[in-house]
């Protein structure tokens, strides 16, 4: 009996260390992420994950058009319907801007839950911030995109009854899944910005990574959308405090094919668009063209002339992909609208007319005047389209626009003499949900 | 000491029958290992004397000149002799294949159950039937032997053999191979099968869940020989040589030569070569495309050109792969073993040498194995010690070149007038990726040799494995009290491969690349970033195993009840490195190479436009498996008639997740058994034996593929920043858990009377749950698929085994009859798969319908050839139609026609033995029903058909044909669609259904016993024939639904095998 005894110690002894026997990796070149470097890796995939943002609004958008013989070749029935403004868009395709989207939440929750698991050192506490605040920041730019594509704009007087997006806060796959509220769903991207601008350091050793400069950005963009000037003049002060350089465009070279460099000295957060195909046979908008002034040097800059048609190539990404980062161009431009929506027209044609000196040719430049914030406010709108040129921006614009009658846009397309319009308000500046998030989910659907 | 009480008791029964009445001794041995015999019975025929041998099998009884001796021993064919004038009468009794079953001791690779007790389903070959056929590797002799279980032929061969079919859809799908109580993680031709003693196969969960989460595809038990304590040292050799067919290289048919060069005299006509001539990468033109633009540019006469053409046309490149590439394939095989043993030890040591020449030149192989193994009982029987070493070293050479492999360039299949010796046997050149005169022109610039010369490749490439395998078994056991016994076993396993490939610099491989990244200035200057010399790539595989068990064995009787019963615990890692890298510029005389530049592009010489980065094959893996696992087994039997048995384990991995591992049911199984024949009403007579079984319980299988952590992928650069970056490769999932395959198995073992026949019949269910299969979610989960727990599939089926005695005389005939049927059909399955992926691999598995089998085929519906034009027609929204852009890119999967299953349903075979003295004859026919395949047409695609399958000649060419072929006319103008929709559409899907001739095996056997004064005990002259042929097939369009490439080759060998 003592020899029994004896064994069953021994094997006893041998399943007690058994958790770590257990714990041994499977196979060495597959990690599973649970350090600091490894965390910083999965923020770094800027090839199929981040910097990368929805291209729906700019398909929706005025910034240009396009001639019937390329949109019949068009890519996906995706890019054809949302250029038309059809009611339904996706003809059973799967929707590449959601599910790119929420793969970065899903990224970005899959980070956050690592973080939690770990205790963080008095030497690794500044990346462990960095980490937790960059995280949060894609998170909360992912939702805010989301939002200005799936959900309706943004009043602040009717938010209860409106249906926001699904607000994953984890990577549990099981976990059900719902449609928030408007206000919810604000709610998390702005209680994500706001927690990670107190994590992220000022500047970012690269400008793929978020840093509180861009969180800045970001909150200015977004309180603009939600139409809280105030707010959105103060956090456009703290972003032009951090970066405030301007490119003068006099030092560009038209004569290159592509003039602006990427991760120039405006780019705050380096950020690209869907790269749908649409993009390159899209002519820019001939009223819009012809609305910029001869001795503008974004005339030349932004547009080159194709047999007789001007075709963009004021990319900010170094590439042909089109921008849709933060940069301080649009940050003037948003401290010059609130400026001159909260009265002020001095500060706002002052912030406007620095702009639009780094943007005409030597000794040319007219500073723009005004006689009333109102007159102000229309320049500093007019010459956010014309600075703004497929930036990501306009769709946004003119969801929020339509609100006000004095700057509410109807759209108009005409394609093979068909004409298609899009009037203010309309349901469809809300796109439809992708059909298998529907059937598979079973959340409920726009209407438009 | 029962001899001495019996036979007193004789010489008083014998007081009362005749005087003439004399003492008869001598011996019984059993014929297939001269061991004696214990316990035989010996019957004085007509009268109740008789006794039993004692434990050397001797015997001595009274009886008369004119009496019959008979001797009957459980197991072995009775023998009956006159007693005539002899005093000393010895017998040889020959084993009784019918009703071996009797005697079978099953192994799981935990305990030893005799068949009386055991309640699950197994199958098993014993020495006899493993030798049976002539191989090098021990699986191959299971084939149609053993019932359940099949080779998987055709299609993907990632699970060559299945035990009662499929159990999963993307995990493993390998049986477990156990070989002396461990399972065995290396290359199973590492293994000598005249090592074996007997292969079980474990296939419900009753069998098998005392291997738990590796059981879920049936468990494969090799049990090797050891000595016996029961013999005194013998010498065993064997050897045998086998040689076999060279591969048929027409046997699948295809265009002419002649109708090759005049189809490609029309598409250089319709100018289908211009754009290719025009190509700046310089692609390689067919010897004949360039003699037609050599004479368009009048360069060559047209008189020359014909001539030339005309010498062309009576060659065919496949008579050279026959005369320069193929050989007859020779086996030879060599085995020595000693075995033997006393009381306290007993040892078996061998040594086997096999030497293999494939088919193709330049392909051999062989494998040197040692085996040596020590039991000792010591301290009165109470603890026994065991040592065993098994060891193996093979090289394989695989330098053939294999004419399937031979293209002209990779879209160009190779020309059929190719030559690859001159009339002296020297090598010649056969066009090769870029076109002559390129090449050429680059030679006279100073870059290297530039042809490629098949034949002299075969010596110039030198690509050689060698691997070492060695295991190290251990074990002690030592027994408490009578009963109850604990016993450790160790095993070490490792096996260390190194595969050396070896251009040499006079290799087209090494030339070619060197050529390609030669750099040319514009002064003329070369530079070279592969530096002149051959290439040597290594890779070296090593992977070791600790293997540790601890267990207690409980076996008690208490008047009618039995007890049974085994726990324990095991602990298992396997880890398996590798490492592969290349030298350039590698001089094998001075073992020296060159650095390169991996980093840079460089411009490409054959096209200035493409830029590309030097080769690189480095790479690591390191991979660790552990298995912390914890058993029991129990079966409890009631006066010999009732067993109810149960089993349970539970296995910890580290491929497992947290709660998998903490919360995780063991997997379990339970069973019963009845014998009904035991019972005191039964009196059915002509059945003396029956039993009827049942078991239900589950088995597991897992999938490495997927694991519970949250995993990642890293990656050297991004684009954008330089920085790494890291792709999340696997969602957590901590509720991943092993697939469970629920088996239910109900058995019946019956016997007939006088051995006539016996055998039993079982059906199974089997559902396959918590499969590991893809899953669509929804995509704001941030992902679109998912692999998972979320599969599910359900299949049943039938094993009969039928073993009769048909003539039991001096000629005596048996017949063993296997039939076995498996279906599986998908139940849950969601991620469905599109009809292109149907059409294209559903046949070989991975993509999936509901409600169908995972290996299912599917065609589009064919609505004959049109009249007008030989075009052919499907259907296209319920009309026929030739929209084959249509048909092709949009009809759904509910629309294409659903065949049925690409793997038979129905399956076995049919052995015939027959002996007759010294002569035995076995032969087995085999036979694989219920399913399907596509066969191979003509593919016309843009170049009317060039070189495409021999259908070519039975095309429809004119009005009418429409009524005797299917094959369409050659397409007046080309439509990308029309050729896959013809190929995928069901006048190509045929009946796989066929019955083979598959083997022969005769013997003649001399023994010492019957043939006094032989040099040694046993000796056996054998033959064995292979692959004999199809005796019927469903389908007349191939010469072997099994084998569609190159044709099942016969095999013929001759051995001798003696025991000294």
């Amino acid at each position: 009996m003592k020899r029994v005894i004896i064994l069953f110690t021994f094997l006893l002894c041998i399943s007690s260390c058994s958790d770590d026997f257990l714990e041994k990796k499977s196979d060495k070149s597959i990690i599973v992420p649970t350090t600091y470097n490894d965390l910083q890796s999965l923020l770094d995939n800027n090839v199929d994950v981040f910097n990368m943002d929805p291209g729906l609004g700019f398909i929706g958008s005025d910034d240009y058009t396009i001639e019937e013989m390329y949109w019949q070749y068009l890519n996906t029935p995706t890019e054809r319907n949302a250029y038309i403004w059809n009611t339904e868009i996706y003809e059973g395709e799967t929707g590449y801007d959601w599910n790119a989207a929420y793969k970065q939440v899903f990224y970005s929750n899959v980070i956050l839950e690592q973080l939690d698991r770990l205790d963080p050192s008095e030497a690794e506490i500044n990346t462990w911030n960095t980490l937790r605040g960059s995280a949060l920041f894609f998170r909360s730019m992912a939702f805010f995109n989301l939002l200005q594509l799936f959900a309706s704009p943004y009043h602040a007087n009717d938010l209860e009854g409106k249906p926001g997006i699904p607000i994953r806060l984890t990577a549990d796959i099981n976990a059900p899944i719902t449609r928030a509220s408007l206000r919810e769903s604000y709610d998390q991207v702005i209680a994500d910005l706001e927690e990670a601008l107190a994590l992220l350091p000022v500047h970012a050793a690269y400008k793929t990574r978020p840093s509180k400069t861009a969180a800045y950005g970001l909150l200015a963009r977004i309180y603009l959308v939600m139409r809280d000037y105030e707010k959105a003049k103060v956090f456009s002060d703290s972003c032009l405090v951090h970066s405030s350089a301007l490119m003068d465009y006099n030092q560009l070279d038209p004569a290159k094919a592509r003039p602006i460099a990427q991760f120039n000295e405006e780019v705050i957060f380096h950020s690209t668009q869907t790269s749908y195909g649409i993009r390159v046979d899209a002519y820019v908008n001939v009223d819009l063209y012809a609305s910029y002034d001869n001795n503008d040097l974004r005339k030349v800059i932004f547009v080159r002339n194709v047999g007789g048609k001007p075709v963009f190539r004021g990319w900010y990404t170094g590439s042909t992909r089109l921008f849709s980062g933060i940069a301080t161009d649009e940050i003037y431009l948003t401290r010059a609208e609130c400026f001159a929506r909260l009265g002020d027209k001095d500060k706002a044609l002052a912030d406007l007319n620095l702009l639009l000196q780094n943007r005409c040719a030597n000794g040319t430049f007219v500073p723009r005047a005004a006689s009333t914030a109102e007159e102000a406010l229309a320049i500093v709108l007019a010459e956010r389209r014309k600075e703004l040129l497929f930036r990501n921006t306009r769709w946004s614009d003119l969801r929020r626009l339509n609100a006000e009658v004095n700057f509410a846009t109807p759209l108009t397309r005409t394609l093979n003499g068909a004409v298609y319009t899009l009037p203010p308000n309309d349901g469809r500046f809300v796109y439809p949900i992708p059909p298998d998030e529907i059937l598979i989910s079973g959340i409920p659907q726009n209407a438009r | 000491m029962k001899q001495k009480l019996l036979i007193p008791l004789m010489i008083v029964l014998n007081l009362t029958s005749f005087a003439q009445s004399r003492r008869v001794q001598g011996k019984v041995i059993s014929a297939a290992d001269q061991q004696p015999l214990p316990g035989v019975n010996v019957i004085v025929k007509g009268t109740t004397h008789g006794i039993s041998t004692d434990a050397e099998g001797n015997f001595a009884v009274q009886a008369s000149e004119n009496d019959v001796l008979v001797f009957s021993f459980i197991g072995y064919t009775t023998a009956e002799v006159a007693v005539g004038g002899e005093t000393v009468i010895n017998v040889s009794l020959v084993e009784d294949i019918t009703t071996l079953s009797e005697v079978m001791v099953y192994s799981t690779g935990y305990e030893q159950l005799p068949k009386e007790r055991v309640t699950g389903s197994f199958a098993m070959a014993d020495h006899e039937l493993v030798n049976r056929k002539v191989s090098t590797n021990v699986l191959d002799r299971l084939e149609d032997v053993t019932s359940g279980l099949i080779f998987n032929r055709g299609g993907s061969a990632s699970d060559p053999i299945s035990i009662r079919g499929r159990s999963t859809l993307f995990a493993n799908a390998n049986p477990l191979v156990v070989i002396d109580n461990f399972p065995y993680d290396g290359d199973l031709s590492n293994i000598n099968p005249n090592d074996v003693e007997s292969i079980t196969v474990l296939k419900d969960a009753a069998a098998a869940s005392i291997w738990g989460a590796r059981a879920g595809n049936g468990v494969i038990v090799i049990t090797t020989r050891r000595g016996s304590e029961r013999n005194a040292s013998r010498i065993s050799f064997n050897s045998n040589i086998t040689i076999g067919e060279k591969p048929d290289p027409f046997y699948v048919p295809i265009m002419s030569t002649a109708d090759y060069i005049a189809t490609e005299r029309q598409l250089f006509e319709n100018g289908y070569y211009t754009s290719i001539e025009n190509q700046l990468t310089h692609r390689a033109l067919t010897p004949v495309v360039e003699l037609l633009i050599a004479n368009r540019d009048g360069l060559l006469s047209s008189e020359e050109l014909e001539t030339k053409l005309a010498a062309l046309r009576n060659k065919d490149v496949r008579n050279d792969y026959s005369k320069y590439l193929y050989q007859k394939s020779v086996n030879q095989q060599y085995a020595l073993s000693l075995s033997g043993g006393s009381k306290p030890h007993q040892y078996y040591v061998s040594v086997g040498y096999d030497k293999n020449d494939a088919t193709l030149v330049g392909n051999a192989k062989d494998r040197l194995t040692l085996n040596a193994r020590n039991n000792w009982s010591l301290l009165k029987d109470k603890v026994s010690v065991s040592g065993d070493l098994y060891y193996t070293c093979s090289t394989h050479q695989n330098n053939g070149i294999d004419p399937s492999t031979l293209r002209m360039t990779t879209f160009d299949r190779l020309y059929p007038y190719a030559s690859f010796a001159d009339d002296n046997g020297n090598p010649l050149s056969i066009t090769q990726d870029y076109r002559e005169g390129f090449k050429r022109e680059a030679e006279a610039k100073g870059l290297l040799d530039w042809s490629y010369r098949p034949l002299q490749e075969l010596h110039e490439v030198d690509k050689t494995t060698k691997a070492t395998d060695y295991r190290v078994n251990a074990s002690v056991s030592y027994q408490f009290i009578p009963g109850l016994s604990a016993n450790v076993l160790y095993q070490f396993w490792n096996s260390d491969t190194q595969g050396r490939n070896h251009y040499s610099e006079k290799s087209y491989f090494a030339r070619n690349l060197v050529n390609q990244y030669t750099q040319v200035s514009t002064t003329g200057q070369r530079t070279l970033p592969i530096p002149e010399g051959g290439i040597l790539d290594i890779n070296n595989q090593s992977a070791f195993s600790n293997n540790l068990r601890a267990q207690l064995n409980f076996n008690k009787a208490f008047g009618k009840h039995q007890v049974n019963a085994i726990a324990g615990y095991e602990v298992k890692e396997v880890r398996t490195n590798g490492t592969q890298y290349r030298y350039y510029g590698y001089n094998d005389a001075l073992a020296n190479s060159s650095a390169v530049d991996y980093a840079t592009q460089f411009q490409q010489y054959y096209y200035a436009f493409t830029q590309a980065r030097i080769p690189s094959v480095d790479g690591q893996t390191d991979l660790t498996d552990r298995f912390l696992s914890y058993y029991g087994n129990a079966a409890y039997t009631y006066n010999q008639r009732y067993t109810l048995s149960v089993s349970a384990r539970k296995d910890q991995s580290n491929l497992f997740g947290v709660e998998a591992n903490q919360k995780g049911v063991p997997l379990w199984s339970t069973g019963f058994s009845w014998n009904i024949s035991e019972e005191p009403f039964y009196n059915v007579s002509f059945l003396p034996h029956l039993k009827f079984r049942a078991t239900y319980g589950y088995n597991g299988n897992i999938d490495k593929t997927v694991t519970a952590y949250t995993t990642a992928q890293t990656f050297g650069t991004n684009s954008i920043t330089g920085l790494p970056y890291a792709r999340i490769l696997n969602p957590p999932n901590p509720s991943l858990q092993w697939e469970r395959i629920r088996i239910v198995n109900l058995g019946l073992d019956f016997e007939i009377i006088r051995n006539i026949a016996s055998g039993s019949i079982e059906y199974y269910r089997k559902n396959g749950e918590d499969l590991i299969g893809f899953a669509p979610v929804a995509p704001s989960t941030g992902l679109n698929r998912y692999k998972g727990n979320t599969a599910s599939t359900k299949g049943h089926g039938v094993d009969i085994v039928l073993n009769t005695t048909n003539v039991n005389r001096a000629v005596k005939w048996q017949t063993n009859f296997l039939f076995s049927t498996s279906q599986l059909t998908v139940t849950h399955y969601k991620d469905e798969a599109t009809s292109w992926y149907l059409l294209n691999y559903g046949d070989t598995g991975g993509y999936l319908r509901e409600g169908n089998t995972p290996f299912g085929l599917y065609s589009y519906a064919w609505a004959g050839l049109d009249p007008a034009t030989g075009d052919p027609q499907g259907y296209w929204e319920g009309a026929v139609s030739k929209d084959y852009l249509e048909i092709t890119q949009n009809t759904k999967p509910e629309d294409l026609v659903y065949h049925g299953p690409a793997r038979p349903t129905t399956f076995g075979s049919i052995r015939n033995t027959f002996s007759w003295h010294n002569l035995s004859l076995s032969f087995n026919i085999s036979y694989r029903l219920g399913y399907y395949f596509r066969r191979n047409s003509i593919s016309y695609g843009n170049n009317l058909g060039l070189g495409g399958h021999g259908d070519y000649y039975e095309r429809w060419k004119n009005r009418g044909d429409e009524k005797h072929t299917q094959i369409p006319s050659i397409p007046a103008s080309y439509d990308a669609n029309q050729g896959p929709f013809y190929a995928f559409s069901e006048v190509l899907v045929e009946k796989g259904d066929h019955i083979r001739f598959q083997d022969i095996q005769f013997s003649y056997t001399l023994a010492k016993s019957s043939t006094p004064g032989m040099p040694f005990q046993r000796a056996q002259v054998y033959m064995y024939v292979n692959n004999l042929g199809i005796l019927w097939k469903a389908s007349d369009k191939v010469p072997d639904p099994d084998y569609r490439q190159y044709g099942a080759l016969k095999t013929y060998a001759l051995g001798l095998k003696v025991d000294f």
